[in-house]
């Protein structure tokens, strides 16, 4: 506890004695956090507008005309068994005519069919959470294996594009991510020499009156935890700041009755300042470890 | 820790320390014994103040070995050296205060790395304030102090942390001689409390009527060691250290 408070007071004092370094560090480390946090957001954001559209994709199976009396049944639990099914409807052929007769103007010229052309099919829904394109098409592979099935018809093309570009955004924030947080390590550990430097003289005589290694380290990591902390507070300030000016504000076209842009939850949030202090801990490390020897 | 049969708190043996090719220290063998006030002294270059820095393993030796209030400097891992340092009290020429905190908390440094409790903090920097002499300047910052005031608030901050050593390296050095005076007598009163002082210095004037024991080096060696009258008369010093 003695530790303790003597450790808060010399943080405090060096806050007070070199505000330009603290706030400069302070405001990389918030900066780094809006970008990366902002990007987590949008791609939060866009993959919710994804489930959502993903709820609609089916996938059409047409029984073989080869194919005389289809054991319904059978085929329905066949198909339920395969990985990504949500759910799946059987529309027999009296039933693919009559949806026919309906959507047309002139349903009276199908009355005139000897016989009804139309084959019997299933209609499976896939589960919003698969989310790559190579489930969807293995699925259908899956699918238009069975002997019983003639032909699969699933958009492939404008499936492939969204499900690929889905994915190329999501490296793209990782890899953005992680450059950002690089940087901020270097930004942070840069502070904490220069910092260890201007007080260097302070440093040596605080070992030579008995001072261990970790009395004199702990309190560059308190400060660059404290950096990390209100780093962390600020960027996410300022980013709900933008969300709110953005979506709520200023352009609620952005809310449809399906769709409600929403921010961070608190557990994200606290996760987000837990990793903006880990930042700061991990620059702060690297700092020591590397410059100074105690 | 005290090696008690024979009453020595530093053992020296055989102790040599180089800087590249030159010896700086070069076989030397000593002991000082328990509340002892010893007199380093030799000319500028003699190795007083690396002899002083190995005690405190603030230079490591290249051969030998030291004892420190029983502790062996030369198996001490780099991470205990606050273990010896608590036992040392340390004094420099250049004060070595910490310049941006007050009086009170340069030698309030010395306890806050002990983790003692506010008030036995307080209590005890404002012993040892008043103890030389300056308890008025407890928040007056260093650089407004002259300096022999500057040199009692480091005297303060050595034996605030109640050591057993002294270890001062020419803390006379840039004092005039009144403040010198003050810092001798202060040392003395330390001495006389039961503790050992080791006080290295090259000025002729503060050894050459004492009683106490004076050990002489020159080039890292040994040149002298013993008591008035047994050690050269104040001419032969005179030449030796000018």
């Amino acid at each position: 506890m003695n530790y303790l408070i003597c450790f808060c007071k010399g943080v405090f004092k060096d806050f007070v004695s070199t505000p330009m370094l603290h706030t400069v560090t302070i405001l990389t480390i918030a900066l780094s956090l809006l970008v990366t946090s902002a990007f987590g957001l949008f791609f939060i954001n866009i993959n919710q507008i994804f489930y959502i559209w993903k709820q609609g994709i089916r996938i059409m199976a047409y029984v073989s005309p080869s194919v005389e009396q289809v054991n319904e049944e059978l085929l329905v639990d066949h198909i339920k068994s395969l990985y990504g099914v949500n759910s799946i409807e059987y529309i027999s052929k009296k039933d693919a005519l009559n949806f026919m007769e309906n959507d047309m103007q002139q349903g009276d010229i199908l009355s005139h069919l000897k016989e009804n052309p139309l084959p019997a099919s299933f209609m499976i829904h896939v589960k919003p959470t698969v989310n790559t394109w190579e489930t969807i098409e293995r699925l259908a592979s899956q699918i238009q294996m069975m002997p019983e099935i003639s032909e699969v018809e699933y958009g492939k093309g404008w499936l492939e594009r969204i499900t690929s570009f889905m994915t190329f955004f999501r490296i793209t924030c990782i890899a953005i991510g992680t450059l950002l947080i690089i940087t901020t390590l270097f930004v942070i550990s840069n502070t904490i020499r220069l910092v260890f430097y201007s007080r260097q003289d302070e440093i040596d005589i605080m070992s030579l009156v008995g001072a261990t290694r970790w009395f004199i380290k702990i309190p560059f990591y308190i400060e660059a935890v404290v950096q990390g902390f209100i780093g962390g507070v600020i960027g996410l300030t300022i980013l709900y700041g933008l969300f709110y000016y953005l979506t709520i504000y200023n352009f609620p076209v952005w809310t449809t009755d399906l769709f409600h842009p929403h921010f961070f939850s608190f557990h994200t949030i606290g996760i987000l300042i837990l990793l903006s202090m880990g930042t700061g801990w991990t620059g702060c490390y690297i700092s020591l470890k590397q410059f100074v020897r105690l | 820790m005290l090696d008690t049969e024979n009453n020595q708190i530093i053992q020296m043996y055989h102790v040599y320390k180089q800087f590249g090719e030159k010896n700086v220290i070069c076989n030397l063998t000593m002991n000082v014994e328990n509340n002892e006030f010893l007199y380093i002294s030799g000319p500028s270059g003699a190795g007083k103040s690396t002899m002083l820095k190995l005690l405190y393993a603030g230079e490591r030796l290249s051969k030998g070995q030291i004892i420190v209030d029983g502790l062996n400097i030369v198996r001490m891992n780099l991470r205990n050296v606050h273990k010896l340092r608590r036992r040392i009290g340390i004094i420099f020429q250049d004060f070595k205060l910490i310049s941006s905190r007050t009086v009170f908390d340069n030698v309030a440094l010395v306890l806050e790395t002990k983790g003692l409790p506010r008030r036995m903090i307080e209590r005890k920097v404002n012993a040892a304030l008043s103890r030389v002499g300056i308890d008025q300047f407890a928040n007056a910052f260093p650089p407004s102090l002259s300096g022999g005031e500057q040199q009692r608030v480091a005297v303060a901050r050595a034996v605030a942390g109640e050591p057993s050593i002294i270890l001062a390296d020419e803390p006379t050095g840039s004092l005039d001689p009144d403040s010198a005076a003050i810092i001798l007598n202060l040392l003395d009163d330390f001495h006389k409390s039961g503790g050992t002082v080791l006080f290295a210095t090259h000025d002729i004037s503060l050894i050459e009527h004492t009683d106490r024991r004076v050990v002489f080096l020159n080039d890292g060696e040994m040149y002298e060691n013993g008591r008035p009258p047994y050690i050269s008369t104040s001419q032969k010093l005179e030449n030796y250290v000018l």
